[in-house]
């Protein structure tokens, strides 16, 4: 087992700060991840905050290192979020993968990545890959888009301890492919959130409307402009999805 | 792992504002449980150690009292450097690595990681750039002396976009 080393904490502001904070200490190495329950300010995005309830969700922050081109950035991210929806799939939920880093139900967030590499000479050196996934919670306030758990889902509650030790299973497994060269990239294409659909995004404080066709190898993500026939690449994140 | 790493861990927990820690080290179990939390600024919070811990650990761990390295900005230096900074010859640039948006902070709320007049080493982080919600932790790969920051909080650059101008040391 690839995942072998774990510090557990009641609670925490953020699992991937805290585990980019013993970057100095020799227990930072691949295999290590630090799970919580609760983290108090949980970090979404810049300033989206995660909403969790205590013990109810996984909180986890996975250490590896990839040792991959700083132009592969995007793969640990697929192979991430590719790894949530297999575990999924396992209790009979289809999800899809709303580029670049949520997992939808329904058009229900049900789960988030949020990964920070670490460099060296254009070498990703570490990955902190943080995924919060909704298990046990049954009720979600402020959210856009709203959010959901597998116990709404399937009217259900679930072990944390035995999830998570699935979805590391899962993602150890992927790693692996990872490292012998499989690409994924098609099984992440085929995943897509509005896949074809029509809908309305923003770039640069202008709105369109668009239909996602693809995602390249290197993450770009390629939307077809209604209002102009034309296909336009997004590699930065000044796309917004509006709901 | 040897006893210094989980003295530096147990002292890292107790930092973070956890309470209760449960560590699994190479099939090593560790349960470790603080009081709750004075207010900021109160340190006399001592860890227990309760299960399969060597006698000597404990004795060792002091209330984390962590030294608090205040800035030293050499205020000559920046007064009497009269020319303009690009100028100079002898600085040099860290370059954007990648496409993305240049983040100086962890997050809004955080201080910069760096500011003008800071000493850096090679390694030290400088700055994140965040490309398709992936957060990039850039480290300088020169040391010297922060000269100017080219480039506003969260905005986009572009790649090999200078950065930072550093006179190295």
């Amino acid at each position: 087992m690839l995942f072998n080393n774990n510090i557990h904490l009641d609670s925490i502001s953020s699992t991937n700060n805290f585990l980019l904070s013993l970057r100095k200490n020799n227990i930072f190495s691949e295999g290590l991840y630090v799970t919580t329950d609760f983290q108090e300010n949980g970090k979404g995005q810049m300033n989206n905050s995660w909403e969790s309830e205590k013990k109810n969700n996984l909180l986890i922050s996975i250490l590896i290192e990839p040792k991959i081109s700083i132009n592969n950035i995007f793969d640990i991210n697929r192979l991430v979020c590719l790894s949530i929806f297999d575990l999924l799939k396992l209790y009979g939920i289809n999800a899809l993968i709303k580029w670049p880093n949520d997992i939808i139900i329904n058009n229900r967030k049900i789960a988030g990545v949020l990964i920070e590499n670490i460099f060296s000479n254009n070498i990703i050196s570490h990955s902190i890959i943080g995924i919060g996934l909704n298990i046990n919670q049954g009720k979600f306030l402020q959210y856009s888009p709203p959010a959901t758990s597998m116990f709404l889902e399937l009217i259900n509650n679930f072990h944390t301890h035995q999830i998570k030790q699935q979805l590391l299973d899962i993602i150890e497994v992927r790693y692996k492919k990872l490292k012998i060269g499989y690409s994924d990239l098609n099984e992440y294409n085929n995943k897509l959130y509005l896949l074809e659909k029509s809908f309305r995004f923003m770039s640069n404080n202008k709105q369109f409307y668009g239909r996602i066709k693809t995602t390249l190898d290197n993450g770009t993500l390629v939307i077809y402009d209604e209002s102009n026939g034309v296909e336009r690449e997004f590699l930065n994140s000044e796309l917004k999805y509006i709901f | 792992m040897d006893l210094k790493d989980i003295q530096e861990l147990i002292k890292f927990v107790a930092k973070s504002g956890a309470t209760e820690v449960d560590l699994e080290i190479d099939n090593v179990k560790i349960s470790i449980k603080s009081p709750p939390k004075k207010k900021r600024g109160e340190t006399d919070e001592t860890v227990k150690i309760i299960q399969q811990i060597p006698q000597q650990i404990t004795e060792n761990i002091s209330p984390t009292n962590a030294p608090v390295v205040e800035k030293i900005i050499e205020k000559k230096e920046e007064t009497k450097n009269e020319i303009p900074v690009e100028e100079n010859e002898n600085y040099q640039t860290i370059k954007a690595s990648m496409i993305g948006t240049f983040y100086r902070s962890s997050s809004p709320e955080n201080d910069p990681f760096v500011n003008v007049g800071d000493t850096i080493k090679a390694g030290d982080t400088i700055c994140i750039i965040e490309a398709m919600k992936l957060f990039n932790e850039i480290d300088s790969e020169i040391s010297g002396k922060i000269i100017k920051v080219l480039v506003d909080d969260a905005t986009p650059v572009e790649f090999d976009q200078p950065l930072f101008l550093i006179e190295p040391n």
